[in-house]
């Protein structure tokens, strides 16, 4: 019969690959690149439902059992302020661990790294949160947590580095890792946990550095996404945040005794030990090169000023703080801080809680990894 | 639609919203030939269709990750987007939709027609048929929707989509006919 031999001969055209192989793959990997992971939202309680009811269908469907299931797991979890203390448990209480087994299910739910990464991000800032809501009391659950931090952050590293490279997830991370930065500055942190908490901010920082040259990158790579007056404002946003670290070394190098030895900073690349004041100097100097690159659109070579001028501005804080913590008169009281310690340039210093340092000054111990320039080390001019 | 392909979508569906791109290169991966093959059939320019299908992604990604709207059949929906995407294509370049045309049908042997029916011919006849009856067939015995998925993409009901599509085979018939 016609109708059935001209069916059969439509079947056959539906057979028929019409899409060029290359363009497919050209379009599939343009539009991956195109396409933006702007949110890390955690997933509702309403879509987590949904997920385990269409999982739970999957499995149980054959034995018409989801129905009975799905209505007691809604009887149990979903009632409204159960979920919402759920959300709110802090380490110790009894709704804690469930928390942390949905987190797990939505990170299992999410296949892509860069999609996981972003939910690492947030986990992160969660931990941190905890962190400072069990404060420093007891000081091994605020320890347990900042490990966490750094093992989460250390994942959503390892997935900046692994995923698909975009814009939206260079400024996503830039931005997670701005407010992570503030949150841990903010931290008030027992001295036992000094050394976990050194370890965060410093991965915090380099997640934040690559986020920040991804971002440059991608814009120079692809200028069709990241404006550059985007580009240039982060630039200089960053410019601002490492003069007023440098203000505060400034400060303090005005306020140390003459008759002492100006503490010294290591500069590898350049094979010197020079003065605090001269770091000080070479770093201001480094980022007015760098401002004059992003008014010339030479966002590349801008950072790397930048990173050069904080390079210097951490080791200068460092050695600020160290000469600090020396010329201290030795007491027994303990420093108590309720808000935020002034750090050596106002900020990136914990408060340090009800605990003595070894030596006991009360103050805070100097961070391990503060780089000692030997005695002998030839001094640059 | 079976029940575990429906959640796996659903699945999918629900990853996308929450900017998963692998999920959405898999949606990719499954339907990009299928929603090619559409629209080139509908525009006649494999170059038009290519940046067609480019944009209808685009829009979809868009779309999922923006919008709270419930996507009840991924793919009836696909080819709704492709659909609207056509007739957007045809209304920017100020060229008119194929309209309807009922034609009478000429009586030839059917027996003559069946013998020397070949795709290229198939294909061609195809190409010359008007509006909808064009799409739904493409739609039906091209990419095997099933009649309530058709009315979903065009915006019928299911038994007006049957009479369009029973009305559209004649017509194919009529032309390859003539032909």
């Amino acid at each position: 019969m016609l109708e059935d031999r001209l069916i059969y001969k439509l079947n056959e055209l539906g057979a028929i690959n019409r899409a060029p192989a290359l363009w497919r793959e050209q379009t599939r990997a343009e539009l991956l690149k195109k396409i933006e992971v702007v949110s890390s939202q955690p997933f509702s309680f309403g879509e987590r439902l949904v997920y385990g009811w269409q999982q739970m269908r999957l499995v149980l469907a054959p034995m018409h059992l989801a129905p009975a299931v799905v209505a007691a797991l809604v009887m149990i979890i979903g009632y409204g302020p159960l979920a919402a203390a759920l959300t709110a448990s802090l380490p110790g209480e009894m709704l804690y661990p469930a928390k942390r087994t949905v987190e797990k299910f939505e990170l299992s739910i999410r296949s892509s790294s860069n999609s996981q990464g972003l939910f690492y991000l947030t986990l992160a800032g969660r931990r941190l949160e905890e962190a400072r809501a069990v404060k420093a009391t007891p000081v091994s659950t605020q320890a347990e947590l900042l490990r966490d931090y750094n093992i989460t952050l250390g994942f959503a590293q390892a997935s900046l580095e692994t995923g698909l490279p975009s814009q939206a997830l260079a400024k996503a991370y830039d931005q997670a890792t701005d407010v992570l930065s503030a949150n841990l500055n903010n931290l008030t942190v027992a001295s036992q946990n000094r050394s976990v908490y050194n370890a965060a901010q410093d991965l915090t920082s380099k997640v934040s550095a690559r986020a920040l040259a991804l971002l440059v990158s991608a814009h120079t790579s692809d200028q069709n996404g990241v404006m550059p007056v985007e580009v240039a404002n982060r630039l200089t946003a960053e410019i601002a945040k490492v003069e007023a670290k440098l203000e505060g070394v400034d400060v303090k190098i005005k306020e140390f005794p003459t008759v002492r030895p100006a503490p010294r900073v290591v500069i590898e690349s350049k094979a010197a030990v020079v003065p605090v004041s001269e770091a000080s100097r070479q770093a201001k100097e480094s980022l007015t090169e760098a401002k004059e690159l992003i008014a010339k659109s030479e966002f590349s070579l801008a950072l790397a000023k930048v990173q050069e001028s904080e390079d210097l501005t951490a080791k200068s804080e460092a050695a600020v703080a160290e000469e600090e913590a020396a010329a201290e008169p030795v007491t027994d009281q303990a420093v108590e801080g309720e808000e935020p310690a002034e750090g050596a340039a106002g900020q990136g210093e914990p408060t340090v809680e009800g605990e003595s340092t070894a030596a006991g000054t009360g103050e805070e111990t100097p961070p391990e990894e503060q780089p000692k320039p030997p005695a002998e080390a030839p001094v640059s001019p | 639609m079976k029940l575990s392909r429906r959640i796996e979508e659903q699945i999918l569906l629900l990853k996308i919203r929450h900017g998963d791109q692998e999920a959405f290169a898999a949606i990719y991966d499954q339907y990009v030939d299928a929603l090619f093959r559409f629209v080139v059939f509908r525009v006649r320019s494999e170059e038009l269709a290519q940046d067609i299908t480019s944009e209808l992604f685009l829009k979809v990604w868009q779309h999922l990750t923006s919008k709270e709207r419930e996507v009840k059949n991924l793919r009836a929906w696909l080819y709704q987007v492709a659909r609207n995407l056509v007739a957007d294509h045809y209304r920017t370049a100020q060229e008119t939709l194929p309209l309807e045309q009922v034609s009478e049908i000429e009586d030839k042997s059917e027996v003559t027609l069946s013998e020397r029916l070949s795709l290229a011919e198939v294909e061609k006849g195809l190409r010359e048929l008007k509006g909808e009856w064009q799409e739904v067939i493409i739609l039906a015995h091209i990419e095997g929707l099933k009649h309530s998925e058709i009315a979903a993409v065009i915006g019928k009901t299911p038994a007006a989509t049957r009479v369009l599509l029973h009305r559209a085979l004649k017509e194919l018939k009529r032309i390859l006919n003539q032909s």
